[in-house]
């Protein structure tokens, strides 16, 4: 595979959740890196940090109380925590831009939605109101919608529609990278497919990396070029789609592949993973995944693994696998 | 749109009317009898008994009101008042003006100041202002107008000589009066601005917002407070409509000849053709800023604008049929 430039390096990223009286540790040191033009995928459930990652990397988390307690997010060398008020609105939305979960929601309900693409536009190019107003239409029809809808309003529209829009919004001015948090989530399987090709065609005419998070593995597979696993804030297994599908390694993913239907086999009963993901303000001790785990090792409840690299580039985060490096 | 107004304005005439058969099964009912106040104490039965016949009070209220009614629509004409035996009508436009000046400068300076320390108080939530704020804001809203009025009267007029204390000869005799009236109805626009701004802060689009690169000050100002609108203008339009019915107690403490100041004076003294006409003017009001405070929703929310046009659209359908 040959090694792409860096684009987005995240190191140790540790977020807490600081409540009166307790503390929420929902990212556990997480690093991981996107390459230029290349799809991450993070996939984990609910609960397990992968809104907040996503969230901190543009440093939207309302803080109080959210706190971004260490670690160093490199956005083009430079680090994003760091960086002062000014300085982040000029990459916000420009250099790196989000898709939301929520289609329903995310769009400003009184402003006209072709108001909405071109506000993005006049914040960071320098471009006559027309011009402006032409390029947030050149994006509406990129989108898929008729030019003539920029007058329309958020509530005139269906909640795939939406879901272009806020994609229009987040593409309009050709960001490096795409934050894509459960793009699909909200919408129903026929318009997810159309919303994912959509997303895939234009990333690739503009040549944008992107962050993909879902919870969704059959969407993994066909759009990412790299997998992450996330469990209870922290990274346990992650590689390449290959590594991940193939070479499935870490009880937890193993779990989760077992949990999806498969059209080959005639299957009576889905095998579940046992169990909840652990509170958040009370992780185990040892491995995060060791209560629900089925090849548990005695060491596992007293000692917290650290990342093993199996094959190039497949980490796993699991006494299994401690000692079988590049195996 | 238009329809949707002609359609408001015309409800409006049985809401009237409504108010109308009320007040006058209230003053019937209220104590006191008006032959006595106007023939006197020690007038003789006989007089009192002519007095009655001459104001129609023998007659079955139903009867009473139903004349009054078909007076003000064939004739426009209010009745006379039973004080001064001249024309309601003149007495209230005369006093009108003053009742408006106050009212509107009463809820312009109510809406500045109420939302502005509301969008302090949200953006700064628990800080040192907002706290500040809160505490002002209760004292505002616990303290009676007519306390806050004769403070002020006290302080400025007595003490400091700087402000007259009652009167009506040029703009400085306002201040006191919109001050009090500001300081008590700041604190219920300050909150209801505070808690409309917070509940829009959490919402999605808000973040939307920040992630295209918006600066903090247009999140606020145009995301956030234009999405807030809604609560903030029922309010003003609420206080509007009680100040456009003339502030009785601010009028009377300040001495300034409004209506509200009429409407205590006749109540006194029983001139009920008087405070039935300036109780259906406060009525009129009512629905006049009603009336604007919805047209005033459908500017602002384009989803109310929207069933508007569908209603009209439906109409369309109906008539098409």
């Amino acid at each position: 595979m040959e090694a792409k430039e860096t684009l987005l390096e995240i190191n140790d990223l540790t977020i807490h959740y600081c409540m009166h009286d307790r503390t929420v540790r929902a990212v556990n040191r997480v690093s991981l890196d996107i390459r230029k033009g290349e799809t991450l995928g993070l996939v984990g459930e609910t609960g397990a940090g992968k809104t907040t990652i996503s969230l901190g990397i543009l440093r939207l988390l309302q803080e109080p109380p959210a706190k971004i307690v260490e670690g160093s997010i490199l956005f083009e060398g430079q680090d994003i925590l760091k960086l002062s008020d000014h300085e982040l609105r000029k990459i916000r939305g420009n250099k790196i831009s989000m898709i939301f979960q929520d289609p329903m929601t995310a769009l400003n309900p009184i402003d006209t939605v072709g108001d909405q693409i071109m506000e993005g536009i006049q914040l960071h190019e320098k471009l006559s109101k027309k011009d402006a107003y032409r390029k947030a239409c050149e994006t509406l029809e990129m989108v898929g919608i008729p030019a003539e809808r920029y007058h329309d309003y958020p509530h005139q529209f269906s909640g795939g529609m939406k879901q272009r829009i806020i994609i229009a919004m987040a593409l309009v001015c050709r960001p490096e990278l795409l934050l894509a948090d459960e793009p699909t989530t909200a919408l129903d399987v026929t318009i997810q497919t159309q919303v994912l090709d959509m997303i895939t065609r234009i990333r690739e005419e503009l040549g944008t990396s992107m962050l993909l998070i879902t919870h969704d593995l059959g969407v993994i597979a066909d759009m990412c070029d790299r997998v992450a696993v996330i469990y209870a804030g922290q990274i346990v297994e992650s590689g390449t789609t290959e590594q991940i599908f193939n070479e499935t390694s870490h009880p937890y993913t193993v779990g989760l592949f077992g949990a999806i239907p498969t059209l080959d086999m005639k299957q009576d009963r889905l095998v579940p993973i046992d169990g909840l993901m652990p509170d958040p303000a009370n992780l185990p001790e040892g491995c995060k995944f060791c209560p629900r785990c089925k090849n548990k090792l005695p060491v596992c409840e007293t000692q917290e693994p650290e990342l093993t690299e199996l094959g190039s580039g497949h980490m796993v985060r699991c006494h299994l696998f401690a000692g079988k490096e590049g195996a | 749109m238009t329809k949707f107004i002609v359609k408001r304005v015309l409800t409006m005439i049985p809401v009237l009317l409504g108010v109308s058969l009320l007040v006058f099964v209230i003053l019937s009912l209220a104590p006191g009898d008006p032959a006595v106040i106007i023939a006197g104490d020690y007038a003789e039965e006989s007089i009192l008994e002519q007095t009655r016949e001459d104001l129609g009070l023998n007659q079955p209220l139903l009867v009473q009101w139903f004349n009054y009614v078909k007076d003000i629509v064939t004739k426009g004409d209010f009745g006379v008042s039973w004080r001064t035996g001249k024309g309601v009508t003149a007495e209230i436009l005369d006093r009108f003006p003053t009742t408006l000046l106050v009212a509107l400068l009463g809820a312009f300076f109510t809406a500045v100041l109420g939302i502005g320390t509301g969008i302090i108080s949200a953006v700064r939530q628990y800080s040192i202002w907002d706290n500040l704020a809160t505490v002002i804001g209760m004292v505002g809203v616990s303290m009676p107008n007519f306390f806050t009025g004769l403070l002020l009267v006290f302080v400025f007029a007595q003490r400091l000589k700087i402000l007259p204390a009652s009167g009506n000869e040029g703009w400085e005799y306002y201040v006191l009066p919109i001050i009090t009236i500001a300081f008590s109805s700041c604190a219920s626009q300050m909150r209801m601005t505070r808690s409309s701004m917070l509940e829009v802060m959490r919402q999605d689009y808000i973040r939307t917002a920040r992630a295209k690169g918006q600066s903090e000050r247009k999140v606020v100002l145009h995301h956030q407070l234009k999405n807030a609108m809604i609560p903030i203008i029922t309010v003003i339009g609420q206080q509007f409509g009680i100040l456009l019915g003339g502030s009785m107690i601010v009028e009377q403490i300040f001495s300034l000849p409004g209506v509200g100041k009429l409407m205590m004076d006749s109540i006194n003294y029983r001139d009920y053709p008087m405070v039935r006409a300036s109780l259906l003017l406060l009525a009129f009001g009512f629905c006049v800023v009603n009336l604007l405070v919805d047209i005033a929703y459908a500017v602002v929310d384009p989803r109310i604008r929207s069933q508007f046009a569908k209603s009209k659209k439906k109409k369309a359908k109906e008539e098409a049929a």
